[in-house]
């Protein structure tokens, strides 16, 4: 194994030599140091991403199996768009292009194989002729010219892979094209797709880069946060909206889309995530390291609510990882919340319903009958710590003082608690 | 100019660390030559260290 830093000048000649493109890429090599395969960029998760390398070591379906194959058998198209695929990935255009030319060649009915595309098959061929279409826009392209993929679409007009020359086409007119030409494209591109995200954002983002048609910008800027996002607004398409309404020169709307009132809620929102995250890993009982650090971030987002800590110490707790539960919900805690009886008394019961913490547990219980001596639920709390810590004597003592300040209508309940802690106790 | 995917040579994050420690020290004709004489393959990460 060795590793080519670009950094360096002996590792910049080799990014020559293999005219490696992007980073990170990973190439096997044969011992007489010619290609067997790559993989390009990385894709979670590792052990998945581990065991595609170890194909490539392997020999498995690698450059080297399907060239071989080629050499052989230079007329199949399976054979053809698999060596094509490898050289697309690796960003080797020319040779990735004359090798779809040659599928069109091969099969121009495009009845030689297939291959899955968002849970459609699509012809080897149809998929050809969408990568030749999309290189006329490709940045080595001296100017990009849409025409191509213009065609693709009219020829395929209910082709799963016309989306993806729409939206190879928006990044056309995101920078070229005359503001006429652009607005006619996104119009068709909208309307062809009226609840796709990325067709609305597009155009969105066009009318706010040409300042014109600001209404229209407006209008599908909301359909996109009203309609399709609805209850979770996504701060980017705010943004948009409000340039919008700046542009058209009303604050007041863009304050109300996307101001303070609108960002402070931002953070509690992705602190709930993180922990909604957090919890559905725990109880798939994987991805625990991530779930544990997504925790803890939630918790320094928005570390005073109690609510959150309570969930955070619960998890831990399902990972048998109590030291972890006490370091967020502990002393630090009752330190913290000393005056708050409510928050105390959910402290204390949090960790009775643990039976763990109990120490704590009493620490907080205490406290919240000095903050409320005249809460029986207070006592009651206190009288449940000492029960689950088997000191009957002080439990009956808390239940007595839990019965004493009751109202009248509550003393049945209160009295009847008592009597069963009496009764605990002779049995114990 | 290069196109950065992964900021990082992710790669050796999938290794164990003693796996880790095995990158070869010298340079790719030397690794070729060590490659050839023991009849092994080559396992090149590319990225960027800067």
């Amino acid at each position: 194994m060795l590793k080519i830093d670009f950094a360096t000048k002996e590792g910049e000649e080799i990014f020559k030599h293999f005219e490696i493109t992007t980073m990170p890429t990973v190439m096997i090599l044969g011992p007489d140091g010619v290609e067997i395969d790559w993989q390009v960029g990385y894709r979670a998760p590792p052990e998945k991403f581990h065991e595609t390398i170890e194909k490539s070591v392997g020999g498995v379906e690698t450059f080297r199996y399907y060239s071989d194959l080629y050499a052989k058998d230079p007329k199949n198209v399976d054979v053809i768009f698999n060596l094509a695929r490898k050289y697309e990935r690796l960003d080797h255009q020319d040779k990735a292009l004359a090798l779809y030319k040659e599928i069109i060649a091969a099969d121009p009915e495009g009845k030689a194989g297939t291959i899955d595309y968002d849970d459609e098959k699509v012809p080897y061929t149809q998929f050809a002729e969408l990568m030749i279409a999309a290189a006329s826009i490709s940045r080595r392209s001296a100017k990009a010219d849409p025409e191509p993929l213009k065609a693709f679409i009219r020829k395929y007009p209910n082709s799963v892979l016309r989306q993806r020359a729409y939206q190879d086409l928006a990044s056309v007119y995101m920078s070229e094209g005359t503001r006429q030409e652009a607005t006619a494209f996104f119009e068709e591109y909208v309307a062809t797709y009226p609840n796709d995200l990325s067709a609305l954002s597009s155009y969105v983002r066009k009318i706010i880069q040409i300042k014109d048609n600001l209404d229209r910008g407006i209008e599908l800027a909301k359909k996109i946060n009203n309609q399709i996002l609805k209850s979770s607004p996504n701060p980017a398409y705010m943004k948009d909206l409000a340039s919008l309404y700046s542009l058209k020169g009303d604050k007041a709307k863009a304050e109300e889309v996307y101001g303070k009132d609108f960002m402070e809620v931002q953070p509690a929102a992705l602190a709930y995530r993180l922990l909604d995250y957090a919890d559905f890993w725990v109880g798939q009982n994987a991805n625990t390291d991530s779930a544990m650090a997504m925790a803890d971030l939630a918790l320094k987002i928005m570390p005073d609510n109690l609510n959150m800590t309570q969930r955070v110490a619960t998890l831990y707790t399902k990972l048998n990882k109590p030291e972890r539960a006490l370091a967020n919900f502990g002393p630090e805690f009752i330190k913290k919340f000393m005056d708050r009886p409510n928050d105390l008394g959910k402290y204390a019961l949090f960790w009775i319903s643990q039976d763990k913490n109990l120490d704590g547990a009493l620490v907080a219980a205490k406290r919240t009958v000095e903050l409320a001596p005249k809460s029986p639920n207070m006592w009651d709390l206190l009288s449940i710590v000492y029960q689950k810590q088997k000191n009957y004597d002080e439990a009956i003592k808390a239940a007595e003082m839990a019965l004493a300040v009751a109202p009248e209508q509550r003393k049945t309940v209160y009295q009847k608690k008592l009597e069963a802690v009496k009764k605990a106790k002779e049995g114990k | 100019m290069k196109k950065l995917l992964f900021g990082s040579a992710v790669f050796a994050l999938l290794l164990n660390s003693a796996a880790a420690q095995n990158w070869f020290k010298g340079t790719l004709d030397e690794a070729i030559a060590k490659a050839k004489s023991e009849n092994k393959k080559i396992l090149l990460d590319f990225f960027s260290g800067a």
